[in-house]
């Protein structure tokens, strides 16, 4: 990152959706949530939407947020939309879902992070898109970076290993 | 302090007044097991939304280790014991007698000896409210893992937020005088355990 770069970081069950901007939109300790980027590299449009849960639930009570895999993912395509990004343009990378908490007789409960990725595979499939690339599940937390003047995604573990997504 | 419908199902002082019994005994049974005196040094009640979550502990992306383990009976929640991991080194250090700076990682050995910790602490914590509140509470094993806070609490809170926007923490922080030991103690009721619990306490009292 360079130093005119702003750092947006986005917090847990919230996204955050830039045009055409130096910036890097950031989720920093990633465990069970999952960080989906996605940039649409014409429009130079990129967004992070960094979701806790499965899903918000069904019928009257049915929660729409970015807090929900079901309802962020296409929250996050519409607000790109709006700003100009076409969905089959976009580059579509996401990180997160471990399991950092295990305890015998009650991983069916702390099983967040694998149902995350379950739903998030339905989600995407529901918007007609697929993931370019994901670096998910595990038991070790992660970093991510989305660079919006490039769409590059640069994920770090818990050890400090940094890579290109 | 600010409250939704479902927070005002229970009442606070209650709860700050047993989870103030209970944290206090838990402090108690941590300082038998390391024979050394700790002094509670902050106990609060917090309601605390996703966005600031992190903040219990530290910077999102500071190393943590915390000592995990979930409670269920008449009321339901978690337990999370955290310390920086120097911190935790030397509590191991104090535990198992050694000198401290002998502790370098969290090998098998040690892992047990901060689940030990875990048991300690989760039991006096849970045995106290139990006794004062006539509850029923069951601590299940506990889960010690080295990590990244953000990653440790979202992983906590995501449990917590499948009931409410916003959870109910006990924050507490200890110190050893002299010592560079200063860790915090979390329980994270579920949302339906702060009324059993606000009512059987009222039971018991009036």
């Amino acid at each position: 990152m360079t130093a005119n770069e702003e750092s947006i970081v986005v917090g847990l069950g919230e996204m955050q959706v830039r045009k055409g901007q130096s910036a890097v939109l950031s989720c920093i300790g990633l465990g069970s949530c999952i960080a989906l980027c996605a940039y649409d590299p014409v429009a130079k449009v990129g967004g992070v939407a960094h979701m806790v849960l499965p899903t918000g639930g069904t019928g009257d009570k049915k929660q729409v947020s970015p807090k929900y895999v079901d309802t962020g993912v296409p929250l996050l395509f519409q607000e790109m939309s709006k700003q100009g990004a076409v969905k089959s343009r976009l580059v579509i990378k996401a990180t997160g879902g471990a399991q950092m908490l295990s305890i015998p007789g009650a991983n069916g409960r702390l099983n967040v992070g694998e149902r995350n990725i379950a739903e998030l595979e339905l989600a995407l499939a529901k918007e007609g898109v697929s993931a370019a690339a994901t670096d998910v599940g595990g038991t070790r937390g992660r970093s991510v970076k989305l660079f919006l003047d490039t769409g590059r995604v640069m994920v770090r573990t818990v050890e400090g290993v940094t890579s290109e997504l | 302090m600010t409250y939704n419908k479902a927070s005002s199902l229970f009442d606070l002082s209650r709860w700050s007044r047993l989870a103030q019994i209970g944290s206090i005994n838990a402090i108690t049974g941590l300082s038998e097991m390391v024979d050394q005196e700790i002094k509670v040094t902050a106990l609060s009640l917090e309601e605390v939304s996703m966005r600031n979550a992190s903040a219990l502990i530290g910077e999102p992306d500071d190393m943590m280790v915390g000592i995990y383990l979930l409670f269920s009976g008449s009321a339901s929640g978690q337990i999370m014991l955290a310390f920086q991991p120097q911190t935790a080194f030397e509590l191991v250090d104090m535990a198992m007698g050694t000198p401290p700076g002998t502790t370098r990682e969290l090998g098998e050995m040690e892992q047990s000896v901060l689940a030990e910790a875990g048991n300690v602490v989760g039991s006096f914590f849970l045995n106290a409210v139990a006794d004062h509140a006539s509850l029923r509470l069951l601590p299940s094993p506990p889960a010690v893992v080295m990590d990244m806070v953000g990653s440790l609490i979202s992983a906590v809170m995501a449990e917590a937020l499948q009931e409410s926007e916003t959870v109910f923490v006990i924050r507490l922080s200890f110190s050893l005088p002299g010592r560079q030991i200063e860790g915090r103690f979390l329980v994270l009721p579920t949302l339906d355990s702060h009324t059993d619990a606000s009512e059987n306490e009222e039971n018991q009292t009036t």
